[in-house]
């Protein structure tokens, strides 16, 4: 087990060079000059002379891998360098940002969970009947409906036309409500597919089969199932953190919620690099840590994978 | 009285209405052990699962199946799970497969018996260790420490025999038994059927296409083909004196393979 | 032709694929169905309801939200065919080469793709966007920088599961070269599954397109845009909440016949993939 865990350690190592080599050169596929962008968004006449001031400043004037190195190590320590907005350091930014899409992304995870779970366990405990069919109906059209205008059709119901939350901001602990629910029912779809067809296979294997004939109650049985799902379901949500907070982006934009989602945006529509590049590195890495979290927490969890201690 | 009677039981697929077991009717009666044999596919596991209600969703059983004078498909649930914890005990093929991967032998062993036989965890504990020492495990103790995975073949068809053995049921119907076993362990599993057959005055029905251990364990046999049945009789008569071109292909092939066997054997021997 | 015949059968399936080739003819032939221009601003015309002239009405700025809709199908469906067909030829070509030469290369081929695939889609997408500036163009070179990984390897286990099977080892025994082998016995076997990968897939781009625009980082007004409409429906939500059925739906339609002709095409191939829509 520790050989495993090491091991899976091991080899994100190559991955995060990878990534932080990746999330570095996208800042050169730019078109257009960083500097010269960094001047333009303050409004300041990008001389050749305060290009070059510009340049020397950004560290631009350095050698490519350099510059990498630079960057890399201060990124470590946090330091993502300042906006070019308004100059500000980005970690500040983003550390203003980051609670408001961590409550966010909280919520919604809660509520794919507890929705995702009892719905698979309704289907499987009722397969080929109506009310599977009907769950299954809904997934399918749920997970071809875009997500934003599930969200602008729930602003308008609940908003607008009842009056009963409020559509955009973080002004109240109701504010969460709809932004959650949304960005929430992106994902229910997929999950209950995903764990309804793990828990059914599973409910055909044979173990299930012995667990019947030997007299077990169904409630032991569908327990057994359930835990015998976990492991891929754990899987899936592990992914599923990152992909959340990656998919706070058009949800935080649509509720106008303070966000990181909706800063990248901002930094998009402004060109600031910086947070954008910040953004993009953090969210790699938290996607590869979760990874990691998922792969050892389902290794702890099956004791064939315990005996290679 | 017949201890299980089946009645013209026929199963079907309810989407494509094909037909799996037309119209098989048979009796158990107390002491006299069934074996059930026809090649693989000719529906035997599928009829055993039509009595006990454990076939998977879209399959549909008609007929009936009297266990003390109650028709077994037209039970409700908990009548039905009252009568596979108590009367009838299945022990399916493929022990590698049968226990829940994630949890120790032990565990699952307990779980049945203090569940089945409203026992405490102490006593379920017990029984377990008894269980497994008479069918031949002698660690037992460890046995039930140990994750499926950890034991072989031979070991889980123990363990499950064990489980079924402890709930003393009218009826252990054995599916496959012998086949996933080496020879050795196959003749221990199959001494072990005998002495609970006298012993406990369990019946048996046994689901097998090795026609040697049919011949052995079985005092009435059935044969089956693409669900239908063929014949049905006692062993004797139907393996020595059968009239049936089909069951006479089955005792031929079983006595061509083993000469060929034996001759193989010998000529190993030979060479040796 | 097995598969043909097993798809005719398939009712809903059918109906997915009138459905579908109704809006793509719908898109091609827009200049000769749609009522009105979709970009000529016409006040007279702001917020009008439903008539014989403007059969869904028209929107803040008086534009023919139908005759929107139907050239809509240019952007939002031929954007997503266009993404697709680029992603699945470099997917194909790269696990083709990776799967049928192995070695050296392949483990290159495959390494490159763990580190992009190490990004979440949704990020990768927004990080080009975010350098190369918005556009419908980034958002298409975005999407495909985001996906093709993806294909690459799936392409390359189905290549890799074909050369496994027994006529293949067959004919590679048998002497015959490689490229031949590929050209005769894999690439037909695995043009199907390719297929179900994409038809499986290409609602999700779809969704991506739509939601990019929607955000205003993806194709740019006045070209008229599923998501884009969505955003301008936004924005008359409280005096006219009914504009924003009509993107929505278009959206949700084409999307869900995509899927399911996808499951039933699976389903006539027979093929199993670990990771359905991702």
């Amino acid at each position: 087990m520790r050989h495993y865990i090491i091991k899976r350690l091991l080899s994100i190592v190559p991955l995060l060079i990878g990534i932080s080599f990746l999330a570095f050169i996208l800042i050169n596929l730019t078109e257009s000059d960083p500097a010269e962008v960094a001047l333009r968004v303050n409004e300041i006449t990008p001389t050749e002379t305060a290009v070059a001031e510009m340049r020397e400043e950004l560290g631009l004037d350095k050698p490519f891998i350099e510059r990498y190195i630079t960057w890399v190590t201060s990124s470590i320590k946090g330091d993502f360098g300042n906006s070019f907005i308004n100059n500000q350091p980005v970690i500040d930014e983003i550390a203003q940002a980051l609670p408001a899409t961590l409550l966010l992304a909280l919520v919604s995870f809660v509520i794919i969970i507890v929705v995702s779970v009892s719905a698979s366990i309704i289907c499987t405990m009722y397969e080929g009947r109506m009310i599977d069919r009907a769950i299954r109906g809904i997934v399918f059209f749920g997970e071809a409906m875009p997500g934003y205008w599930i969200g602008l059709l729930l602003m308008w119901f609940f908003s607008i036309k009842l009056n009963l939350l409020p559509t955009s901001g973080m002004s109240s602990w109701t504010s969460v409500i709809l932004p959650a629910v949304t960005l929430a029912l992106a994902y229910i779809s997929t999950y209950v597919r995903l764990l309804r067809n793990n828990m059914v296979q599973i409910k055909s294997e044979n173990f299930v089969l012995y667990a019947k004939a030997r007299g077990m109650k169904e409630s032991v049985i569908l327990k057994r199932i359930f835990k015998n799902s976990l492991q891929s379901a754990i899987t899936a949500l592990g992914m599923s953190i990152p992909k959340l907070i990656a998919g706070t982006v058009i949800v935080e934009n649509i509720f106008a919620w303070p966000g990181i989602g909706r800063l990248s945006v901002t930094a998009i529509f402004n060109y600031d690099y910086p947070v954008i590049q910040a953004y993009v590195f953090l969210m790699a890495v938290l996607f590869v840590v979760c990874n990691l979290l998922a792969d050892i927490v389902t290794a702890i969890l099956d004791p064939r994978m315990r005996k290679e201690v | 009285m017949k201890l299980l009677e089946v009645k013209n039981i026929s199963i079907y697929d309810t989407q494509t209405k094909n037909g799996i077991i037309k119209d098989i009717s048979f009796a158990l009666e107390h002491h006299r052990n069934l074996g059930i044999v026809g090649e693989s596919g000719s529906g035997k596991s599928m009829m055993i699962k039509g009595i006990l209600r454990l076939m998977a969703p879209g399959m549909n059983a008609s007929g009936a199946a009297y266990f003390e004078g109650e028709d077994m498909l037209k039970m409700s649930a908990k009548a039905i799970q009252n009568i596979r914890a108590r009367h009838i005990s299945m022990i399916p093929q493929d022990p590698m497969s049968a226990f829940d991967p994630l949890d120790t032998v032990g565990k699952q062993m307990m779980e049945t018996l203090c569940e089945n036989l409203k026992i405490s965890k102490k006593e379920a504990k017990q029984i377990s260790l008894h269980e497994l020492e008479r069918v031949g495990i002698k660690e037992a103790s460890q046995v039930l420490r140990k994750y499926p995975h950890q034991l072989s073949g031979g070991m889980l068809q123990r363990c499950m025999i064990a489980i079924a053995a402890a709930s003393k049921p009218d009826i252990i119907i054995a599916d496959e038994p012998t086949t996933a076993l080496d020879a050795i362990t196959q003749s221990d599993v199959i001494a072990t059927f005998q002495r609970l057959h006298t012993q406990l005055g369990t019946t048996f029905i046994f689901i097998s296409h090795d026609l040697g251990v049919i011949q052995q364990l079985a005092q009435d046999v059935l044969v089956m083909k693409d669900g239908k049945l063929v014949e049905y009789g006692g062993t004797g008569d139907v393996f020595h004196h059968s009239k049936n071109e089909y069951t006479k292909y089955l005792v031929d092939t079983r006595i061509k393979l083993t000469r060929s066997f034996e001759k193989l054997m010998r000529e190993e021997s030979c060479d040796a | 032709m097995e598969v043909l015949s097993k798809l005719m059968k398939d009712r809903f399936a059918m109906i997915c694929i009138a459905f579908l080739v109704i809006v793509v003819l719908a898109g091609i032939f827009a200049p000769w169905i749609a009522p009105h221009s979709p970009i000529d601003v016409n006040v007279k015309e702001k917020l009008a309801g439903i008539s014989t002239s403007y059969p869904l009405g028209a929107d803040q700025l008086g534009r023919c939200i139908f005759s929107r809709l139907l050239y809509g199908v240019r952007t939002t469906v031929f954007i997503a065919f266009i993404t697709m067909a680029v992603t699945v030829l470099i997917g194909t070509v790269l696990g083709a080469i990776a799967g049928v030469f192995r070695g050296k290369i392949d483990e290159i081929i495959m390494r490159v793709c763990d580190i992009f695939m190490s990004f979440p889609s949704e990020v990768m997408i927004l990080a080009i966007i975010g350098m190369m500036g918005p556009g419908i163009t980034n958002i298409v070179i975005a999407s495909i920088i985001a996906k093709w990984a993806w294909y690459t390897r799936m392409i390359r286990s189905i290549v890799l599961k074909y050369t496994d099977k027994n006529y293949v080892q067959f004919a590679r025994v048998s002497g015959f070269s490689r490229w031949h082998i590929f050209k005769k016995h894999i690439m037909p076997n695995t043009a199907g599954e390719i297929a179900v990968l994409a038809t499986l897939d290409i609602g999700s781009v779809i969704l991506m397109i739509s939601a990019l625009s929607f955000l205003g980082l993806g194709v740019q007004a006045p070209t008229p845009e599923w998501g884009m409409m969505l955003n301008e429906a936004k924005n008359v939500m409280i005096i006219r909440p009914e504009l924003m059925l009509p993107p929505g739906i278009a959206i949700l339609f084409v999307v869900a016949a995509f899927n399911f002709l996808g499951d039933s095409l699976q389903g006539a191939f027979n093929v199993k993939h670990g990771t359905k829509r991702r």
